[in-house]
């Protein structure tokens, strides 16, 4: 049984103990490593897949025609990585940045896009930057609704943790005044283009409940310690050479590396945490090194899981004991549960005319935002809760269709007409049967039992989204624009890359399995903090939130533990 | 508080102290290794000025090695001389040297590279500063750094042109490899003087550096390091 094992080796077993193990190096991860090392904890962080330090990513800066398949991807790549090469962000110039879907499979009762990160920094290297914060709209939905449970916390909670979080990472953006949005320290925003201040004005004076703003973005408009500014290049998903991006390589592990409190160990697959009956308490965790395929144990006296959300399940489900015999802290039969994930796929676009006489410089790295405006005063949809919408204007290149040669060159060196579009996340319920089991008749390669995935977008995501299309025509319209076209198809989940939900904070430990500072109910030396955490979904990116919540957590727990609490 | 409790920190106390004591041992084994490299190094340098004629303003700076955000740093005030030491660098940055030290070959390794990148090439580069603080030069961070530069440049032609030819090769790599991080449409020395306290520490500085090395090497008339003494690095008396 995990955890009853005698150890003989007391040599190894003192040189695999720290203060606190973390399992996973993505956002959360990251966040959690620098608070801890920069608290003085001497910190074992765990990542199964292979190290990237910054700023050494190998494709940086190559241009296209340097890649074998001028960026797109070969049917070896489509085989390689069948579920990967489902999301628009997989290609050839950061492939090597994510998991090998053959190696690594799971079941999907209904298809799930399960995107994933092979690499020191995870998903941190990958996501799209989105800065936002959540309000009490978000934190008092479920209670108002009488949707599953009440988040054990409200805005004000989190309010000083987000302040700190984004001063750390560098935010750009407005304060615009937004109660569902609340504003934040923000560095200076990126600037509108002449088209998009034109929809503004338009979309503002035309709908008095709804706002365009500049979207908000964990891109840096001005240096920070070490971390240059963004170059507007549209590369950030291959790693940014000047860190101008957040990341836990560019950013939150130089930080914990300066410390000199912190061990990095890629390659390292955690397979469950050891858990010992007498004292009531996790010690460790098990691993199998995916180089050597050894079995390694490694103990601390805290540990922070933060594997992203499915895989932290995997890893709760996939350790048992006779005190948690359907996994660890599993009393309320809520791990694994509750998945849920932003669902999308509004491409709505139209032609602009004019403006022929104005352009832009470079590639902005986030597009305009347009903040939750259904259900948030009065109930006026079909549908609870509501969505919010990117959007952007550019101008593309010239045609040409009728040259060859030099005259070709030319009319593509020409800009081409302004195009705008838009596009919308929504949120999801949270539902008791959108779950995640494991599945012991099958096994991976290292013998570990199968994920099955079991989660689909319901009546109120599919009603949301067929308002998100006649929403999104409906602006096209008002502003003029021409050639309007919407393509509205929900999306699969998982294919967001926003899941949560799996092992949801609340106030009663029937009912939750974390309380309000992310710990364990069941388990007080067991802290989560990614996405899994997440007692409903909002439709606003919830990164900075993991990141708040990462940051809160780990004060509380070390204060804990300096009680002698755990 | 219980018998128990505080038999158990006085465990911990000690189990820190011995730590301590073991990582301070190690420390001071590798600072013995190379503390009199730089000594004998900062002294060759102030001896040629010397042998110049010149009498320095300040006494030859006190080594501190102790791993700056950029590896070497002049501390003004206090005439001290910060220096990284490859043995207490954090792992993410021995990696990006071992990074660089394999992409070289020849068997070159991290803490080689290191050692000729930090404590030649950025050593004498502050030592460059040194000079300018005794000849009381006070100019913009672009114009300071690459006078400090030129400093070092005309020292290693002189003393070891092929150390400074392979330095060179790094140099023009790191330029191909990091895209010019001042915003498009800004000049990059007006850039580097409003962000000069953000940006060492991180790929833009090295970016920057690098420039200036590679700028000041292409200076015609070649300076020699008699002329660049004199000078202090400006590019006019």
């Amino acid at each position: 049984m995990p955890g009853d094992s005698l150890y003989i080796n007391n040599k190894s077993k003192k040189q695999n103990t720290y203060d606190a193990i973390i399992v996973g190096s993505g956002i959360s991860g990251g966040w959690a490593a620098k608070e801890l090392c920069e608290k003085g904890l001497k910190v074992l962080l765990l990542e199964r897949g292979a190290n990237v330090v910054h700023p050494n990513y190998p494709t940086a800066t190559k241009d296209p025609w340097e890649f074998e398949h001028r960026l797109h991807l070969s049917k070896e790549d489509k085989t390689k990585h069948a579920v990967q090469s489902r999301h628009w962000s997989f290609r050839e110039d950061n492939k090597h940045f994510y998991i090998n879907d053959q190696e690594n499979p799971y079941d999907e009762t209904k298809r799930f896009d399960w995107i994933r990160g092979d690499i020191v920094g995870g998903r941190s290297l990958l996501w799209s930057r989105a800065c936002y914060r959540w309000s009490d709209l978000d934190f008092e939905a479920n209670l108002k609704d009488g949707i599953a449970i009440d988040w054990p916390i409200r805005y004000k909670d989190i309010a000083p943790w987000y302040d700190y979080a984004e001063s750390f990472i560098g935010v750009s953006g407005n304060a615009d005044g937004i109660p569902q949005l609340p504003d934040g320290i923000f560095q200076p925003p990126f600037e509108m283009n002449a088209v998009e201040k034109f929809f503004k004005q338009k979309i503002e004076n035309q709908f008095s409940d709804r706002n365009v703003i500049m979207g908000r973005t964990a891109n840096l408009t001005k240096p920070v310690q070490g971390r240059g500014q963004c170059q507007a290049r549209d590369l950030c998903h291959r790693g940014c050479p000047f860190g101008a991006y957040f990341s836990t390589n560019a950013s939150t592990m130089p930080a914990a590396y300066a410390t000199n409190n912190l061990t990095v160990r890629p390659h390292s697959l955690v397979n469950k945490v050891l858990y010992d009956e007498q004292k009531q308490k996790a010690t460790g965790v098990e691993i199998i090194d995916t180089e050597t395929n050894q079995t390694m144990e490694f103990y601390s006296r805290i540990i922070f899981i933060n594997a992203s959300t499915v895989a932290t399940s995997f890893i709760l489900l996939n350790s048992i004991s006779s005190r948690f015999p359907n996994g660890l802290g599993n009393g309320s039969d809520q791990v694994g549960r509750n998945l849920m994930d932003h669902h999308k796929g509004l491409s709505a676009s139209a032609s602009v005319e004019g403006f022929t006489d104005s352009y832009y410089r470079g590639r902005r790295p986030t597009p305009l935002y347009i903040p939750r405006f259904r259900n948030v005063k009065k109930k006026d949809a079909n549908f609870l809760r509501g969505y919010h919408y990117g959007a952007s204007a550019y101008r593309g290149r010239q045609e040409g269709d009728n040259e060859i040669g030099e005259a070709l060159k030319d009319a593509m060196s020409e800009a081409g007409e302004w195009q705008m579009s838009l596009y919308s996340f929504g949120e999801c319920l949270p539902y008791r049967d959108n779950r995640i089991t494991l599945n012991h008749d099958k096994k991976d390669k290292w013998g570990r039992p199968i994920i099955t995935v079991n989660c689909e977008f319901k009546e109120n995501e599919k009603a949301m989204h067929e308002d998100m299309g006649r929403t999104a025509k409906e602006m096209l319209e008002a502003t003029g624009f021409k050639n309007i076209n919407i393509s509205n198809n929900i999306s699969f989940p998982g294919n967001a890359n926003h899941e949560m939900g799996t092992a949801r904070m609340g106030k009663d430990p029937k009912t939750s399995v974390l309380n309000s500072f992310n710990q364990m109910h069941e388990v007080k030396n067991v802290f989560i903090t990614d996405g899994s955490c997440m007692t409903s979904g909002a439709c606003v990116n919830p990164s900075l939130t993991y990141m708040a919540l990462t940051a809160r957590a780990c004060d509380y727990a070390v204060k804990e533990m300096k009680k002698m609490n755990i | 508080m219980t018998a128990k409790k505080i038999i158990i920190k006085f465990l911990v106390l000690l189990f820190i102290i011995i730590q301590f004591t073991a990582a301070k041992a190690q420390n001071a084994d590798s600072v013995n290794a190379v503390m009199p490299k730089l000594i004998a190094l900062r002294d060759d340098f102030i001896n040629k000025i010397k042998a110049f004629g010149y009498t320095p303003d300040l006494a030859p700076p006190e080594i501190i090695l102790d791993n700056p955000r950029s590896f070497g740093n002049y501390e003004n005030e206090k005439n001290l001389l910060h220096i990284g030491e490859w043995n207490a660098l954090p792992p993410n940055l021995k990696e990006i040297f071992n990074a660089r030290a394999t992409e070289i070959g020849n068997g070159m390794t991290g803490e080689n590279y290191f050692n000729l990148s930090i404590h030649r090439w950025v050593f004498i580069h502050e030592l460059g500063h040194w000079w300018r603080a005794c000849q009381h030069q006070k100019a913009l961070p672009y114009a300071n750094e690459s006078a400090a530069n030129r400093i070092a440049l005309a020292y290693w032609r002189e003393q070891d042109s092929a150390f400074l030819n392979f330095m060179l090769i790094r140099f023009q790599n790191n330029i191909k490899n990091i895209p010019n991080p001042a915003p498009a449409g800004e000049q990059k020395e007006k850039y580097l003087n409003e962000n000069y306290q953000k940006l060492p520490g991180g790929p833009a500085y090295i970016w920057y550096q690098a420039t200036m090395i590679v700028d000041a090497n292409n200076e015609k008339p070649i300076v020699s390091f008699r002329q660049a003494i004199d000078r202090a690095g400006n590019t006019t008396n």
